[in-house]
């Protein structure tokens, strides 16, 4: 059904949308220039590994992520294991991590100088490294288990809903045709939970390539710390887009497989509402299998480290609780709360369009806008640079030419530059969030509304927003935890003497000090998890109406 | 004698079965289901016909396996599946299902949905099987299609052959014409009545559809509060009914008090009424008479027939096939009213009434069905006076009533 909208949203999306995709546009424009010596220099000798390794991490955290996150998903939505109601939400948790502040708590534990080392060697009785094999964890290997703790939730979140949602007849059905249980979950429920599976395997994918801070801690060379170096290190913009642009490639293929995978899988879930679902009841070894597996992640990504930066603070808290841990808690609020309301404006002002419109043309806004997740933090950084300098110069110009005295850099030189730096890159959380649960809007209440006297933006205010309320919380949220979290980027852009908790914590990982910003690094943690509380509650809420 | 291709006995099933120990359970008020037994024989096509909540899903949650029943067994073809202390999974039962929602995979074309359950055989042979099944089910060139692009009944069929392609003991039917369109239902009911008749398979056809049932199943099971009701075929189910739920269950009905005058006849607001089966004289003295519409005849008031009580048609209704008429008794201060429906056709002119016209009002001679005052029908002990009687083969039908719990 095509509803005519006013000319300002029509307009009003295609704009937004251009203005969010400019810094891909300028990134690209730089990186089609001609290529200077430090690139064609960087590509005979460092850059083959660099691409190898950045394959090696996503290829790594995505199997990693997928083996302890589909069980766990599996078993939150199907059985019913002794302490679910709290599991469900604790398995989510470790999303509040930062992935520096586990890497230097896990790298403090596990170095040849920390406590399990110093342990095994008195039991043993070895005395150097030569006298036994210890995997190290400052390599690819341990970035690569570092990454799947963090980001796991993402697919665990997406794979439980869509296990919970599939309907139990099919189940059923397949066991009546002669499946094991085992063999109707890999026959059934996981082919069916597919492209909710895809789509988390790409989020932690992405994550996984524009990982800087612990690639940069852990010293593994990766194409963003390729980028992040020929930025600050070399000063070449070019060779930066030329690298940046390689990883666009990469995403790009990543994205449009799992595009194509859901297109041949465009289904529609027939919950008749009425059944009740008969949770399988673990017994013996496979309960305890499966609650060891769910509070093994629980214990190792977040209440370990979480233990951890407490004894941090109560050690440390008089030389780190202090007027800049406030300062710099309050700019971080400040941005990630902004980006994250901006963020959900436009991912709902598009995905209503599209959906309003409903055609092909009209799809293109919402994808451009969401082109963003894509770039990893550093690269974005330097593609809103181009677009925000090339501004503050026209303006300053101008200016000058009215003989007016120059206002200096407005944008490239303030936080607003961070906030839209968040805004290009987590509005496509937000939209994929928002499109989702309107797509699960059936079109006849569109028509239903339509008849019942209602205009369109009255359809959009009394039948669409209240309806993906839900979905649209769940991207505000997912989207403030993203910038609060959010490094590289925030490092490359923030104004001198600009510091968020983020930046304040890294700094302290990277000089081997995170006991001197434990406070901040638990505030950064808490504030990640009060969203983190309030998206569990909201879903629970969906799961029993 | 045939074996049963499933036999309940006893059957007890509670919400909480698995958290609790069988005896707290069955003393538990939260029993779904209790005392209740059926019998199928192979080939038999039985319906459960209940209002939701009446238990009907978790009985064949319960023939399926992934409820345990607190008391009872479940018996498939003489093997024992279920029972308080062990339950035989879902996949070992040999059960096909059909679900209201079709339960088909849609990640599945319709080749590789039928051929699900057919995994273990070799290739040729599954291919072989698949085909003869789109065959039976008349879905020949669909086989690549998935089940999104397939319309509800053609759905329905592809569920039909996936649950058929397996040669089940018996087919387990939830709801399955419920989200079919009614100009199609009824055609579709006799294609699958058909196809699991001719491939011998005994069904178990669950529904709240009374028209449905009647049209799929051998034989009806009326459900309600947990137990069978009711067991029997339609016809008998329908003018036999043992209480006043399962009458009005069946369809509307007119209700009168009645008294008993001899044993063919009863005393009603409207006269003597004759029964067409003996009746019981040592009943209770008050009486309510149970009267399906198309019982009750009116005529228009031309000749003074006086053994004929006055009525008024107060509103008349044309359905089609027959016409609906509601009369008001003139009798009692117009206490009673009465609905007749009869054939539209042959009496075109004379069964137009207007609003407010006089009728003479008649109740056909027929298996006269009476209920006490708790709403049970009627005991009839066996008559004195045997010869005369024992030829009525209404006798042979008459609905015994277990004493109320």
């Amino acid at each position: 059904m095509n509803h005519q909208l006013p000319f300002y949203w029509r307009a009003g999306s295609w704009l937004l949308a251009l203005l969010l995709f400019s810094p891909v546009v300028a990134l690209v424009v730089e990186a089609l220039a001609p290529s200077g010596e430090l690139f064609d220099h960087l590509w005979n000798t460092v850059l083959p590994t660099y691409i190898i390794n950045s394959i090696l991490l996503i290829l790594g955290v995505s199997i990693l992520g997928a083996i302890l996150a589909i069980p766990a998903a599996w078993v939150m939505a199907n059985t019913n294991l002794p302490g679910k109601a709290q599991l469900q939400w604790l398995l989510i948790l470790p999303l509040a991590m930062p992935s520096y502040v586990i890497a230097f708590i896990y790298t403090d534990l596990l170095e040849f100088a920390g406590p399990v080392q110093q342990l095994l060697r008195t039991i043993t009785g070895w005395e150097s490294a030569a006298d036994y094999y210890f995997p190290e964890i400052r390599s690819l290997g341990g970035a690569i288990v570092i990454l799947a703790l963090v980001l796991y939730p993402y697919l665990y979140l997406l794979a439980r809903t869509a296990f919970l949602e599939q309907s139990q007849s099919q189940v059923l059905a397949s066991r009546l045709l002669g499946c094991s249980p085992l063999n109707s979950f890999f026959r059934v429920s996981l082919p069916m939970a597919r492209p909710a599976i895809i789509t988390g395997l790409a989020l932690m994918g992405m994550e996984a390539l524009g990982d800087f801070a612990t690639v940069s801690y852990f010293s593994v060379p990766t194409l963003t710390t390729a980028v992040y170096d020929t930025w600050l290190g070399y000063g070449s913009l070019n060779a930066a887009a030329k690298i940046s642009a390689m990883m666009l490639l990469v995403v790009m293929l990543l994205i449009s497989t799992e595009k194509y995978s859901r297109r041949r899988l465009q289904l529609y879930q027939k919950n008749t509402g009425q059944e009740q679902k008969e949770h399988i009841a673990l017994t013996g070894k496979t309960k305890w299998l499966a609650l060891g597996w769910c509070w093994m992640l629980v214990i190792l990504g977040f209440l370990l480290p979480s233990l951890i930066l407490v004894n941090y603070l109560i050690r440390y808290f008089e030389s780190s609780w202090n007027a800049e841990l406030f300062q710099y808690g309050l700019n971080s609020l400040m941005v990630s709360g902004s980006a994250a309301a901006v963020a959900c404006f436009v991912a709902l002002f598009l995905c209503i369009y599209q959906r309003l419109k409903n055609d092909t043309f009209a799809k293109i806004p919402g994808r451009l806008v969401s082109t963003g997740y894509a770039l990893p933090g550093n690269v974005l950084a330097i593609g809103v640079l181009i677009p925000l300098a090339l501004t503050d110069n026209w303006i300053n110009e101008l200016l000058i030419q009215w003989g007016l005295s120059p206002v200096g850099l407005i944008f490239s030189g303030s936080a607003l530059t961070i906030i839209f730096a968040y805004v290009v890159r987590f509005s496509a959380v937000a939209v994929g969030s928002v499109e989702s649960s309107l797509g699960r809007v059936s079109p006849s209440l569109d028509m239903a509304s339509r008849t019942l006297g209602c205009h369109p933006q009255g359809m959009v205010k009394r039948i669409h927003i209240p309806l993906i309320r839900k979905g649209l919380l769940a991207g505000l949220l997912l989207v403030f935890i993203e910038s609060m979290k959010e490094l590289p980027a925030t490092l490359l852009l923030r104004p001198f003497n600009f510091e968020t908790l983020a930046t304040w914590v890294f700094q302290y990982v990277s000089d081997e000090q995170l006991e001197y910003a434990a406070p901040a690094a638990l505030v950064l943690v808490l504030v990640g998890l009060v969203p983190l509380i309030m998206l569990n509650r909201s879903l629970e809420r969906q799961e029993q109406s | 004698m045939s074996l049963n291709a499933l036999e309940i006995t006893d059957l007890a099933c509670s919400y909480n079965s698995q958290r609790k120990k069988p005896k707290d359970a069955l003393r538990s008020s939260d029993l779904v289901l209790s005392d209740l037994n059926v019998a199928i024989e192979d080939g038999e096509i039985v319906c459960l016909l209940g209002r939701s909540g009446c238990g009907k899903s978790t009985l064949l949650k319960a023939i399926a396996g992934i409820i345990q029943p607190v008391a009872g067994t479940i018996n498939i073809h003489d093997h024992e599946v279920s029972s308080a202390r062990k339950v035989t999974p879902p996949e070992q039962r040999g059960i096909g299902m059909i679900f209201q929602d079709y339960a088909l995979f849609p990640h599945l074309t319709v080749f590789e949905n039928i051929a699900f359950g057919l995994s273990k055989s070799d290739s040729t042979t599954v291919k072989h099987r698949v085909r003869e099944m789109l065959e039976l089910v008349n879905l020949f060139n669909l086989e690549k299609r998935y089940p999104h692009e397939l319309s509800g009944g053609q759905q329905q069929r592809v569920a039909i052959a996936r649950a058929l392609a397996n040669k089940p003991s018996i087919l387990l039917l939830d709801e399955p014409f419920s989200n079919i369109d009614s100009q199609v239902r009824q055609h579709l009911i006799r294609e699958i009545r058909d196809i699991l008749k001719q491939q011998k398979v005994a069904g178990l056809f669950v529904t709240h559809s009374r028209e449905e049932g009647f049209a799929f199943a051998d034989k009806v099971a009326v459900m309600g509060q947990g137990r069978i009701m009711q067991y029997g075929t339609a016809s008998d189910v329908y003018h036999h009914p043992d209480n006043r739920f399962i009458a009005d269950f069946m369809g509307a009905g007119n209700v009168l008090p009645v008294s008993i005058k001899d044993e063919y006849h009863v005393e009603t607001p409207i006269g003597l009424l004759k029964s067409t089966r003996p009746l019981s004289t040592n009943s209770p003295a008050s009486l309510e008479l149970f009267v399906r519409p198309q019982m009750v005849e009116i005529k228009p008031v031309h000749n003074t027939d006086k053994s004929y009580p006055q009525a008024t048609v107060s509103r008349q209704q044309f359905m089609g096939k027959t016409i609906r008429s509601e009369i008001q008794l003139d009798c009692c201060q117009g206490k009673y009213q009465l609905v007749a429906e009869h054939s539209s056709l042959g009496a075109e002119g004379s069964m137009v009434f207007s609003e407010g016209a006089p009728a003479h009002v008649n109740i056909i001679p027929h298996e006269l069905v009476l209920f006490d005052a708790d709403g049970q029908a009627l005991t009839i002990t066996t008559p004195a006076t045997p010869d005369g009687l024992q030829s009525n083969d209404a006798c042979a039908h008459l609905p015994v009533v277990e004493p109320a719990p």
